[in-house]
């Protein structure tokens, strides 16, 4: 008996000390609000949308993010109303709706934004439920939405009210896809795209706010290299597109 | 007093194990940032030892010469023709049965990464693969 607990007791030491070391783990802070304990299912007051298509792909959440994907038969516009009318109120605050979107952020810390994205693929429709705490500071709007591909970089910074964030939004497709899609739930959500480039090698765009015209944004992006390849035969060189986000009064001058 | 020689069957064995333990702490891990209740730990350790196994070799790569180090003296002591106490021999066995999977899932692993280069010098425009 002894030796099976010196040897489970050693071994799994030892898994410890190498899982730690080698940052096996996740680093961030404790899944807590809306992120934790969810198992498997979605944060509470945010409904799941049925009928789906069998196979729907589920939920998946990592560090202060949370996405859920869907597939149904029905109408967009039948998706969108069914969440207009069932996003609990008291957990969430809906702060725009339109023809493919909905904007919302959770009440008890607006840092942390989602929305809801329903792409007509044809005979369907494609639902992307998401949150996104991108640690936003106090005063930042709390009409200006985000997506479902912006993850934080850093903390925002506050110049004389033009707040400028920085958002890793992947490494995966052109950054004039999420230059539109951005556009999309702009528009969605109150704010006029009033500039858009999407062919340049830095898609961008800038916007109006409908209900304080005084308030504007600009939205840049471009691909930045993270970590540079080793030269070796695998290119293991890590780069990611990175959406520079300015919000406040002027921010588009 | 307990010497380390005396326990070194146990500790050879520890060795090999350690490294499967390694999906399973990563559960742990992932389910106590989760949230952390027995739910939440529960699903990750089954996530993680679901998913750990396809990446198990790469994951677990620095522990290699531990296991093959203990599983290796654990080999000879077994070739030794000395008498020596059942726990022992039960605990060399089990070193080098729990070994071997993780050798032949490196050697595959290996064998893959050496043709790859292999075809990369090849192919007459080269290759990367990209990770």
């Amino acid at each position: 008996m002894r030796s099976v607990l010196f040897v489970g007791g050693l071994s799994f030491a030892i898994a410890v000390v190498y899982v730690v070391a080698a940052g096996l783990a996740p680093t961030g802070q404790i899944a807590t609000g809306p992120f934790a304990n969810l198992h498997g299912g979605l944060p509470a007051g945010l409904p799941a949308y049925v009928p789906q298509v069998q196979g729907s792909p589920g939920g998946s959440s990592g560090e202060g993010r949370f996405e859920w994907n869907a597939q149904t038969p029905d109408e967009t516009a039948k998706v969108l109303h069914f969440y207009e009318q069932n996003i609990d109120g008291k957990t969430w605050t809906v702060t725009g709706s339109g023809d493919k979107t909905i904007s919302f952020y959770y009440r008890a810390a607006p840092g942390i934004r989602g929305g809801v994205v329903a792409s007509d693929s044809g005979r369907s429709t494609f639902i992307t439920l998401w949150m996104t705490d991108l640690k936003l500071p106090a005063g930042y709007p709390l009409d200006f939405p985000s997506t479902s591909r912006a993850r934080p970089m850093g903390a925002p910074t506050n110049v004389a009210g033009v707040f400028t964030a920085r958002w890793d939004v992947g490494s995966v497709g052109a950054p004039g896809t999420f230059v539109d899609d951005f556009a999309q739930v702009l528009a969605d959500s109150g704010w006029d795209v009033t500039a858009r480039t999407t062919t340049r090698a830095t898609p961008g765009l800038q916007c109006r706010s409908r209900s304080s015209p005084l308030v504007t944004c600009a939205v840049t992006t471009k691909y930045e290299i993270t970590k540079p390849s080793t030269g070796r035969v695998v290119y293991d060189a890590v780069g990611t597109f990175v959406a520079t986000v300015r919000v406040g009064q002027g921010a588009d001058r | 007093m307990t010497r380390v020689t005396d326990a070194r069957h146990l500790i050879g064995l520890s060795f090999v194990l350690s490294a499967y333990w390694v999906p399973v702490v990563m559960g742990i891990a992932w389910g106590v940032w989760l949230g952390g209740d027995p739910i939440s730990i529960g699903q990750g350790i089954g996530l993680s030892v679901s998913q750990g196994w396809l990446e198990f070799p790469i994951r677990t790569l620095p522990l290699a010469p531990l296991v093959i180090g203990g599983a290796g003296i654990a080999a000879l002591q077994l070739l030794r023709r000395a008498p020596r106490p059942r726990t022992e021999i039960v605990a060399d066995k089990l070193a080098v049965a729990l070994a071997v999977p993780y050798v032949a899932i490196l050697l595959y692993a290996a064998a893959f990464y050496v043709y790859f280069i292999i075809a990369c010098r090849l192919a007459p425009r080269g290759c990367s693969l990209i990770l």
